[in-house]
């Protein structure tokens, strides 16, 4: 798959009272065509920064920024503003016109973009509302609606040009979790429907397992953890991402290891993935190798469509080895914790 | 009842008409000059998108001295400009000109902070559909502000009313013109007061009917 986006050794600074405070320091990624590409890091990071380069609302300090090859940082002016209406953008706070209806704000990019007559822009609006759902509601103002219609109207205005990449800046952090999920659901329908490339940057997990195929974790203004988002979020390596999935799972790790401590048997985590996840694969293998197992903590789940499960068992028994040997070649992980 | 006898209703008549012509012409001109020039102190200003601190700090002087100066200062130093103008620095046209410079600046100002209390949020959101300045001042920052620019603008008509006021200094006429002159050099207290009366009238439309306007543009 050809990458869409591409930002090659980008750095950042903000230059504050005479001083370069680095923002982002080196910054290399690739976005593929057609993926959800998540960025996750805390306030300060520099995630807003990040998204901000990609459509050119900041500058890099240093660098090129690649859109199907092109190095957008050296467009003019004109050829800067045709580029912008190929990159939808949606935000936390929406940031709709107040002034505006629900079908001019979704009209107001077509009006911008200025070569589409009024039938025309009448059948799109009209496409888009029918889309995010919002038919009765063509006619409110903003203060009208609640915030999961105000992000729906956002989405349907930022897809109105039919945009080739689709920027979300924290575009579900206003949200309460039930319209944070229906919000998550229609990206991920878009994504899947216009095959619409997605980057997105947040700072919850949970947004990254719901909706991302690949997510960068970003620390300090440098990536510190790139990759699947099934294994980053099963097998984190670095601790700030150890400590974005920990938290979105509730799980305090030293708390388990003091509680394991005094445990005579061997600790294993065990992690399933895909349709394994519901075999009774654990309590087969169990049986044939006569290991006595206990099941200490887990977490079974789905991330974006694939289930799986993960696993801290203690294990007793004379072939507890052939049992993780059996497991691996299962295609399971075992990962020994002690 | 003897007071209401002498009362000079087409005196009165003729400095109402004489208010409201000031009033409207100048009202536009101060429309037509204040509203750009409060755009561009907006769009220039401490990051803004076109700052420029230089232009934005000489500009801002000068919007600060003109609304620094008192109206019947100003009134008689522009005389000479006034004639150039329109062609007389005396009557209702003589009385104009003034009136726009002395409120120009002030309804620019009410510009400036209408514009800056539209969301930045709205503004980044219009650049990133690709906007042109044009279109991201016509389609989004004037639509946003427009409620706060209505309720600049009726501050500004009411500051105008009272200016026309200080217009009999060159025979701008008008009503507060009137009032002086019947009723504080001939002690006419009647025509004074309704000359007053009327003033506190027009001022009254005006504020309900900009206020009317600026609950049918509001949608917050």
């Amino acid at each position: 798959m050809p990458a869409i986006l591409e930002l090659r050794d980008v750095s950042k600074n903000y230059r504050v009272d005479q001083c370069d405070i680095p923002a982002l320091d080196h910054i290399d990624l690739e976005v593929i065509s057609g993926e959800v590409f998540g960025i996750i890091g805390h306030s300060g990071a520099g995630k807003s920064t990040l998204i901000r380069l990609i459509n050119l609302l900041e500058h890099p300090t240093k660098g090129a920024i690649l859109i199907d090859g092109q190095d957008i940082t050296r467009l003019d002016k004109n050829e800067l503003r045709v580029l912008r209406r190929k990159i939808g953008m949606i935000f936390q706070h929406f940031n709709l016109l107040s002034s505006k209806t629900v079908a001019q704000n979704i009209a107001f990019p077509l009006r911008i973009a200025g070569h589409y007559n009024e039938d025309e822009i009448k059948k799109r609006v009209g496409e888009l509302i029918d889309r995010v759902g919002l038919i009765e509601h063509t006619d409110k103002y903003p203060a009208q609606l609640s915030g999961g219609q105000k992000q729906r109207v956002g989405i349907a205005r930022a897809l109105a040009t039919q945009p080739r990449i689709l920027l979300c800046d924290e575009a579900t952090s206003a949200l309460d979790p039930q319209t944070t999920q229906s919000v998550l659901n229609l990206l991920n329908e878009i994504n899947i429907d216009l095959k619409l490339t997605i980057v997105l940057i947040t700072h919850e997990m949970n947004v990254i397992r719901m909706l991302c195929d690949r997510v960068a974790v970003l620390d300090q203004g440098k990536i510190v953890e790139l990759g699947e988002v099934s294994n980053v979020f099963l097998h984190p390596q670095h601790p700030t991402s150890r400590r974005f999935v920990y938290e979105s799972e509730d799980i305090d790790e030293e708390m388990l290891h003091a509680a394991f401590s005094h445990l005579e048997s061997r600790l294993i985590r065990l992690t399933f993935r895909g349709n394994r996840t519901y075999e009774p694969i654990l309590g087969n293998i169990m049986r044939a190798y006569h290991v006595d197992f206990s099941i200490l903590s887990g977490r079974i789940d789905r991330i974006k469509n694939m289930p799986y499960g993960q696993l801290i068992l203690g294990l007793q028994g004379d072939s507890v080895d052939d049992a993780l040997a059996h497991f691996r070649q299962q295609g399971l992980t075992v990962e020994e914790l002690r | 009842m003897e007071l209401l006898i002498n009362i000079p209703w087409a005196d009165i008549f003729e400095a109402t008409l004489d208010t409201l012509i000031m009033l409207a012409v100048s009202a536009t001109f101060t429309l037509i000059l204040g509203l750009p020039l409060g755009i561009l102190l907006f769009l220039t200003g401490k990051r803004q998108l076109l700052e420029q601190p230089k232009f934005y700090g000489a500009l801002s002087f000068i919007v600060n001295i003109l609304r620094s100066v008192p109206f019947i200062i100003l009134l008689i130093v522009m005389m000479p400009l006034t004639e150039i103008v329109v062609g007389s620095s005396l009557g209702v046209v003589g009385a104009i000109p003034p009136l726009v410079v002395g409120a120009t600046p002030f309804f620019a100002r009410l510009v400036e902070t209408a514009l800056r209390e539209v969301d930045r949020g709205i503004i980044e959101a219009t650049q990133a559909m690709g906007a042109s300045m044009r279109q991201i001042v016509t389609g989004a920052l004037i639509p946003e502000a427009l409620p706060g620019i209505i309720a600049g603008m009726t501050v500004t008509a009411i500051a105008l009313v009272s200016y026309t006021a200080m217009s009999g200094v060159i025979g701008g006429g008008g009503l507060g013109d009137l009032a002086v002159r019947y009723g504080y050099q001939r002690f006419q207290d009647d025509v004074m007061v309704i000359t007053v009366v009327l003033l506190v009238v027009l001022v009254q439309i005006l504020q309900m009917f900009g206020d009317r306007l600026v609950l049918r543009f509001s949608h917050r």
